[in-house]
């Protein structure tokens, strides 16, 4: 008689690069349903945004996740500039797109190591993940620290990049692209990695827009939705393109990140040709008065933040809505039906990043 | 996979040999904060702008006490000081087993009146 | 009552805002995700006696916010039922405000991000007052 099990997978597991909790109610070693559980690293961020001065908060949401932080920041830059009706210089918005995309490339970077690390491919795992460290060199070099770069500001941005530091950029994009150009193909065509991935963890069109999937999750589903599309920083003057699979699985979603590797470094190279002199910041005045809601691209998916303000210098409400928050949903549509295994490679495959979720 | 393979047999390790050879920070790199308290004029802006209070300053005792584990080093008090007391250093604060005493004390001013005296 | 300044609905700001009553929800929010929009979030306020909330949508591309009022003390219908995504952030605004939502598809019982032992409802800024009432069948 088939036996049914209830296995509690997270929030600490080898393979589990982030602390959410899926309770896996088992069929010997098919899944028949998940309960998500999240909680473990909420630390109250909308709440302390209401308790510091707007300028200190732009710190704050910098710090909500360490992958994705500077389009936190580009996020909220933004919001209270279309609140404040200030405009940042077009220089201020080419850069932004600079740091914004590199931040895309670490991030895809990072997942795809962690990506091959859950179906056990370590090798593959440290390839990409020393591929990315050029890319942390170059955020030491332009913006002053690998991680939480802070140089987003009300107004505009903190630092320039010059040309000098422009042609080290374009050299270290080369050699990230060489990187790309040995490892990604290791990704898409070879059989075991394949025979992992294809078929596993299906999200068909419409089930995707129903549950309100972001990002990767819902571009790899077929759906041509890229908050870059609505035009903020210098992405209506670039031009955009979403990066679209119609498969659905776990292959698919993968290779929209690899594509979207490569377009992030076209990006990066055009806004670096492009780039218009100028001032790099203008300076704000007065406080903000009012509500806006603003949305970016994560590497993640669609970030959301509704920001109102009443004149004080501390926010009435700061509201973040992640891209992973919107991606549980579908993992939990997605799981049913699938194997023990590969429970890991479909968590992974929505690129999950908790403390985003949880803020 | 089996170029990549050949590649990392062939070629430099890709790790460096610390703490055989320590890594050279960027020059413009946002490790640590320095102050230096003689310029000081105890004005108070580095710690209005400081996003952790991690900056008290004293303007009638003239002091100011950082608290090193509160900083994030995003630079904001150097931006703020218009007197150059208030740098950033490249280098990161090392590991420590104790809580510095970052407490500086400027020079107390001596009011005119006092001085005749 | 605070008063807030807020721009005009047509304000670039704010995308597209429809003003809705509490007992519309439901079937608005139906029409919406059978007309094929994403469901994106929603967004609470506490204004001294009542919740202010929106619920954003993308509908082809573009941002739809229904925005409505509900008395501090009353509950409100779920909408995981049409939209089953909405569980997780419907979850977190009755945990973290206090508002009452009815018949939320996984209903967590109020520790989705709190722990036993934590201050309950900390983004409500006043204390509760008033007595029950349901605007399902206002």
């Amino acid at each position: 008689m088939p036996t049914r099990t209830v296995i509690p997978f997270g929030p600490q597991h080898p393979v589990l690069p982030e602390p959410i909790q899926l309770k896996l109610t088992l069929r010997d070693e098919t899944v028949l349903e998940a309960v998500p559980q999240i909680g473990y690293v909420h630390r109250g961020v909308e709440k302390a945004g209401e308790r510091m001065d707007f300028n200190q908060s732009l710190f704050l949401v910098e710090r909500i996740c360490g992958i994705c932080s500077f389009i936190h920041a580009l996020c909220y830059c933004q919001a209270i500039e279309a609140i404040m009706g200030l405009e940042p210089p077009p220089r201020a918005r080419y850069l932004r797109v600079v740091w914004s995309e590199l931040h895309r490339l670490q991030s895809h970077h990072l997942w795809l190591g962690l990506y091959a690390d859950s179906f056990g491919y370590e090798s593959l795992f440290m390839q990409f993940w020393r591929n990315r460290e050029t890319l942390m060199d170059i955020f030491e070099k332009t913006a002053g620290n690998r991680v939480i770069i802070s140089t987003c500001s009300i107004g505009g941005v903190r630092r320039d990049i010059g040309p000098e530091l422009q042609s080290e950029v374009l050299r270290a994009l080369d050699e990230v692209e060489k990187g790309l150009n040995h490892t990604v193909p290791v990704m898409l065509n070879d059989y075991t990695v394949k025979k992992r991935t294809v078929g596993v963890g299906v999200l068909t069109k419409e089930q995707a827009l129903s549950l309100g999937a972001a990002g990767p999750t819902l571009r790899g589903s077929g759906v041509a939705q890229d908050a870059r599309m609505d035009g903020f920083a210098a992405y209506a003057e670039l031009g955009i393109e979403p990066v679209v699979e119609e498969a659905g699985d776990c292959y698919a979603r993968a290779k929209v990140r690899m594509r979207e590797c490569y377009q992030s470094i076209e990006l990066v190279r055009k806004a670096i040709r492009q780039m218009p002199e100028g001032e790099i910041a203008v300076r704000p005045r007065g406080r903000p008065n009012g509500r806006a809601i603003m949305r970016v691209e994560q590497p993640r998916g669609e970030l959301m933040y509704f920001i109102a303000a009443n004149g004080s210098p501390k926010l009435e409400r700061l509201r973040v809505r992640t891209p992973t928050f919107a991606n549980v949903p579908p993992l939990v549509a997605m799981l049913p039906g699938c194997q023990f295994a590969d429970v890991p490679v479909i968590t992974l495959s929505i690129d999950p990043c908790i403390s985003c979720t949880e803020r | 996979m089996i170029s990549n393979v050949f590649r990392n047999l062939f070629s430099r390790p890709a790790t460096r040999p610390f703490p055989a050879s320590a890594r050279e920070p960027a020059p413009d790199a946002r490790g640590s904060v320095d102050f230096n308290i003689e310029s000081c004029v105890f004005c108070g802006a580095c710690a209005l702008r400081c996003p952790t209070e991690a900056i008290e300053v004293n303007r009638q005792e003239r002091t100011l006490e950082f608290d090193l584990f509160r900083c994030v080093g995003c630079a904001c008090c150097a931006e703020a000081c218009k007197h150059g007391c208030v740098q950033m250093r490249a280098a990161y604060s090392g590991p420590t087993f104790q809580k510095p005493e970052m407490r500086f004390q400027g020079v107390p001013i001596v009011k005119a009146e006092d001085a005749e005296r | 009552m605070t008063d807030h300044a807020a721009p005009a609905p047509e304000s670039p700001a704010l995308r597209q805002i429809e003003e809705i009553v509490p007992h519309q929800i439901l079937a608005r929010v139906a029409d919406l995700v059978g007309a094929g929009a994403r469901f994106m979030t929603i967004t609470c306020l506490d204004q001294d006696d009542r919740f202010e909330l929106y619920y954003h949508f993308d509908v082809d591309g573009s941002v739809l916010s229904l925005h409505t009022f509900v008395p501090r003390a009353a509950s409100l219908p779920s909408i995981s039922g049409v939209c089953f995504c909405a569980f997780l952030v419907e979850n977190e605004v009755k945990e973290l405000f206090g508002l009452n939502i009815t018949d939320i598809a996984i209903d967590y019982q109020g520790h989705l991000l709190l722990a036993e032992g934590m201050t309950p409802t900390p983004m409500a800024r006043f204390p509760r007052n008033g007595s029950a009432e349901s605007c399902a069948g206002a």
